[in-house]
């Protein structure tokens, strides 16, 4: 069964249609890029499975249920934005997410932390932008969900992090888990990804494994992108 | 997963507002004394600066209750609308779940405000022995208008019951001003008037149609006008709460718009 399924999937604001019969189905173990230029639909996608937008018609699907409080159980979700609060320290942070999630693993929060000198005394506000969003993917991370839903994981934070990023999401690798990831740094993420999607005003222009690409186009997803995506 | 909700909340308020309630309790303190001193001195400069800090007090009083009113509904429309309600609502907890926790310690800390309010008045200005004069004489005048001394509990049910209603109004007008792309805080305070209007325009309607009820006629006695006139009161806003509720839920849960 697909971790996440979409059939037929629209959502319209007002005039502007953000996903038209988007028709999607992603595996479990697999790492998948969403890829897109700006406003083509990514991120409506990402939080229309997450409940925090409803679709206008068709639907989605995280392990065959509608979005809810079951879906809410499997489904880690790194917003574009910060979403954690100002006054709270790392560590009351840690306790949050240990409250409610029950796949939280608070060990490997710890070690993550460790590594990138996050003191757990330190507050949000204290933290560079960077930092804060270092902080919350490392608590989405270190839940053991069945689906990460990342939207730009890496986009704010400098080079050496973002390998360290990278190599968790491999590190952390469950055969049981499907990551989908939403970002411009295509040529960070793509030494992850198995399969890449393709994205544009909404439709799905391409739903391709990686190696595809490579073996029988000889380009890298990269340059694929450039090509597709050319502003002329 | 309720009761962590109410927790976390319960702590992220405290962290705020037990602060100024415990400056307002304070004030009163200083206030008390500053009284007790202009009662022993008569000297002009200290009756007139006096006379300012006790002004000065009882604002805090007001302020004290509609700061806490103003951080309550910043609060909901944060944690639920705003840019929290990422992680609120990727919590794996229901609508109903997240409305009514936000709903119980609103009521909680909106009593806590008016509760430190009126005490620290009584702790400013009233000797004990005054407290029970007045506790009299209350009972004289609900004795005169033919009341039980029963008649304390549908007072406070009645303060109750509109609490939760003004907060659920607060609640349903946030979550519909905030299901627009832009303008969210415009349209939440037009919302707010909106529902308002609606709600006193029913009530004064239907408190016209049972006016003409032999409940509320000349021979009617004080007590039973006054007991029919807050069941009615009660009973209008239940049933306002209600539907509050409603919008509040169907907006966040199908209309819910982070965008």
């Amino acid at each position: 069964m697909p971790i996440l399924s979409c059939e037929n999937l629209t959502k319209q604001y007002g005039a502007v249609t953000a996903l038209d019969g988007v028709n999607l189905n992603i595996e479990p173990g697999r790492i998948v890029g969403l890829l897109g230029p700006n406003g083509s639909g990514k991120t409506t996608l990402i939080k229309i499975a997450n409940g925090l937008l409803t679709p206008t018609s068709g639907r989605i699907l995280i392990n065959g249920m509608e979005p809810g409080v079951e879906t809410k159980k499997l489904v880690s979700f790194l917003p574009e934005r910060t979403y954690l609060a100002n006054w709270m320290s790392v560590k009351q942070l840690l306790n949050y997410f240990q409250d409610f999630y029950e796949d939280f693993d608070r060990e490997r929060a710890a070690t993550m932390l460790a590594h990138l000198n996050i003191p757990e005394t330190q507050r949000i506000r204290q933290m560079s932008k960077g930092t804060r969003e270092k902080v919350q993917l490392i608590l989405v991370m270190s839940r053991r969900a069945r689906l990460y839903l990342l939207d730009e994981p890496i986009g704010g934070v400098d080079p050496a992090a973002r390998d360290y990023i990278l190599n968790t999401i491999i590190g952390n690798y469950d055969p049981q888990a499907a990551v989908v990831i939403s970002t411009h740094l295509i040529a960070d993420v793509e030494p992850l990804l198995d399969e890449v999607v393709f994205i544009q005003n909404g439709h799905i222009l391409r739903h391709t494994p990686v190696d595809q690409i490579r073996e029988e186009m000889g380009k890298s997803v990269d340059a694929l992108f450039r090509e597709e995506f050319r502003c002329l | 997963m309720f009761m962590k909700l109410v927790k976390h909340e319960l702590h992220e308020l405290l962290r705020v507002l037990l602060p100024i309630f415990g400056g307002l309790l304070l004030f009163a303190g200083v206030t008390r004394g500053l009284i007790w001193l202009m009662q022993q001195n008569d000297n002009p400069i200290l009756s007139v600066t006096g006379g300012m800090f006790i002004g000065l007090f009882f604002m805090s009083c007001v302020a004290c209750v509609i700061l806490t009113a103003v951080l309550l509904l910043v609060r909901f429309a944060k944690s639920v609308h705003g840019d929290e309600g990422y992680l609120t609502h990727t919590l794996p907890v229901g609508v109903h779940s997240i409305l009514c926790s936000r709903l119980l310690v609103s009521v909680l800390f909106l009593a806590a405000a008016m509760g430190t309010a009126i005490g620290s008045v009584l702790i400013s200005t009233w000797r004990l022995e005054e407290l029970s004069e007045i506790s009299e004489g209350i009972g004289l005048l609900f004795e005169s208008a033919g009341l039980k001394s029963g008649f304390w509990w549908t007072i406070l049910a009645s303060v109750f019951v509109q609490t939760v209603t003004t907060v659920l109004m607060v609640f349903a007008a946030i979550s519909i001003g905030h299901s627009f792309n832009r303008g969210k805080v415009g349209f939440s305070i037009l919302f707010y008037f909106a529902l308002n209007t609606t709600a006193s325009m029913i009530s004064t309607i239907l408190s016209l149609l049972l006016m003409n009820t032999t409940l509320f006629d000349e021979a009617a006695e004080l007590s039973t006008v006054t007991s029919s006139s807050m069941a009615l009161s009660i009973g209008m806003n239940l049933v306002f709460c209600g539907v509050y509720y409603f919008i509040a839920w169907i907006m966040t849960r199908k209309r819910l718009n982070l965008a």
